[in-house]
């Protein structure tokens, strides 16, 4: 079943026009930054004196920079690949077909992301081709290009699961994808929302609580238990609401 | 044996009671009608029988099953086609109703059998390959009732299945219908109260949320018999004629059109009776021009059923 939903869903994505907008504009941006972050990197580099350059950091100054500027960008995409998860099945009454199918609400909800995150992990997949340019330029630790990447795909999967969230609490796609960028935008801010506070506790708890301090663990080359527990319970979070909104059908 | 039983559904949004105690039954192999005004509660005793909504006191019976009790067999069980077709527009036709039947579980090694059976009954073979949104409502309509069947439910709902087709249109949905009879007891709900007539055993009328009337409609018709006209033509009248139809009817109306009298018994009359009235019109010297019966049809009866 989960698997009739993927298809399903995954064929209609790549039907669409969406699909290859979201691509190219992605890949234009991308590459932009990349470009623009690479050309600034070797310029420093050649205007620097020989003795030292050796303080200039590719993996700092290039891709960590190009890793932050695909979170960022996956903060605006995100809601647009979700909005059509449940908000078109609301809006089109197609709905009423998973309902009244022998189909559980685990397995639409997890074919339904399943497709998102598909469709986030060729993104993702296809910025692969900047590591393989500079293969031949010695980067030093490349270490940390797995652990970018990996804290790359468990963003863009928190993304998905609170824009799906989104997706499923309104009729509307252009509701979806406004409530979907600002619960977001909300789980990115909430390590700014921790230097407001004086109050120790609740600073830390913000910081937990922040997206954005466990994707920067991830960057840097670390990986932790805490980081990957917090996405896990983002995923289960959102999960079970989806699950209670899906179930309370009489809001229809 | 009773394919749908419901016993005493109360359904309430808030503090808006939506239906209340609503209960009637539809037998086996049957069409059963479901009549009513915009906003009578049919939708929503439909969604009720249906199980998207769940929140209804009461019992819902699907061959025997309380559908709170077995929820999961009943999908098996139903199809249904409610207000505009559930339907992807990006989908080819067939490429729709074969995911809808994975959708419902149809062995794997059926699905392009009942594919095929949808398309030769629907009659979709023209427009088979082709993607949905480019459709006429007709074709759509048809496409939405090939979903409610690809599974081979032993009852489907339709939820008024011509709304906003052309009568050519209307007319290939009531030959369908009736085509699905053989093998698919249906409820539906529809306007058209002459296409009703025409296809169903069974009628049940609903209005603000309650019951009104349910049974077959030879039954409603014989309940609302009193209610039938008679009318007589004749070219000249005397007081003797005139109490002796009054003897017939009490409730007696006369006109003058034309030189022309208009009576109209409120009575239905049997043949007999027909007779003797035409035999007295001898006796009475009354030219008579001509003797009729008026019936009340379904859609005289909804009226005043509704009415009341």
């Amino acid at each position: 079943m989960i698997f009739t939903v993927f298809m399903k869903e995954i064929k209609s994505y790549y039907r669409s026009p969406l699909a290859y907008f979201v691509t190219g504009l992605f890949l234009l941006i991308v590459g932009w930054m990349f470009f623009s972050h690479l050309s600034f990197f070797i310029e420093n580099v050649q205007k620097a004196p020989v003795h030292m350059r050796h303080s200039y950091d590719f993996a700092n100054e290039v891709i960590i920079k190009v890793f932050g500027n695909i979170n960022f960008l996956f903060l605006f995409i995100t809601p647009v690949l979700c909005m059509r998860s449940f908000s078109e099945e609301y809006k089109n009454k197609t709905i009423d077909l998973y309902y009244s199918s022998p189909i559980s609400y685990f397995e639409l909800i997890l074919g339904k992301t399943l497709t998102v995150l598909t469709q986030g992990f060729i993104l993702i997949l296809l910025t692969l081709i900047y590591p393989l340019i500079l293969s031949n330029l010695n980067i030093g630790d490349s270490s940390f290009l797995f652990t970018g990447y990996l804290g790359l795909a468990l963003n863009y999967a928190s993304y998905c699961c609170v824009g799906i969230l989104a997706s499923s609490l309104s009729s509307s796609p252009v509701i979806a994808v406004l409530v979907g960028f600002v619960f977001n935008l909300f789980l990115w801010m909430m390590g700014w929302f921790s230097t407001l506070t004086s109050n120790y506790l609740v600073a830390e708890i913000l910081k937990f609580l922040s997206i954005n301090v466990h994707y920067q663990n991830f960057v840097s080359g670390v990986i932790s238990f805490s980081d990957i527990s917090f996405y896990f319970s983002l995923f289960s979070i959102t999960f079970l609401l989806i699950h209670k909104r899906l179930e309370a059908r009489f809001w229809l | 044996m009773n394919a749908i039983e419901l016993k005493n559904v109360d359904l309430k949004f808030g503090e808006r009671q939506i239906l209340e105690n609503i209960s009637f039954k539809v037998q086996k192999g049957q069409i059963h009608g479901f009549l009513g005004p915009n906003g009578a509660g049919k939708t929503t005793t439909m969604k009720c029988i249906v199980h998207l909504l769940t929140h209804f006191d009461g019992s819902i019976y699907i061959n025997d099953q309380d559908i709170k009790e077995q929820k999961l067999n009943l999908h098996n069980e139903l199809g249904f086609l409610l207000e505009d077709p559930p339907l992807y527009n990006d989908m080819k036709v067939k490429e729709y109703l074969a995911f809808i039947a994975k959708l419902k579980k149809v062995p794997s090694h059926k699905i392009s059998q009942r594919v095929d059976y949808c398309k030769e009954v629907l009659d979709l073979s023209e427009v088979f390959e082709r993607p949905i949104e480019h459709l006429s409502k007709g074709f759509k309509q048809r496409v939405g009732i090939a979903q409610a069947i690809i599974h081979d439910p032993s009852i489907v709902i339709l939820d008024e299945p011509t709304i906003g087709l052309d009568p050519y249109s209307v007319i290939e949905i009531r030959n369908l219908i009736l085509k699905l009879k053989k093998d698919h007891t249906i409820l539906l709900s529809s306007h058209l109260l002459h296409e009703m007539s025409l296809v169903c055993d069974e009628v049940t009328i609903i209005s603000n949320g309650r019951i009104l009337e349910s049974g077959s409609i030879e039954d409603i018709e014989k309940r609302f018999l009193k209610d039938s006209k008679t009318y007589l033509k004749t070219l000249k009248t005397t007081p003797e004629w005139e109490s002796y139809l009054k003897s017939k009817s009490i409730n007696c109306e006369k006109s003058l059109k034309d030189d022309v009298y208009y009576f109209t018994l409120h009575t239905s009359l049997d043949f007999k009776a027909c007779a003797e009235i035409v035999k007295k019109t001898v006796e009475f010297n009354i030219d008579l021009i001509a003797i009729d019966q008026k019936h009340n049809t379904l859609e005289d009866i909804f009226i005043k059923v509704v009415d009341k």
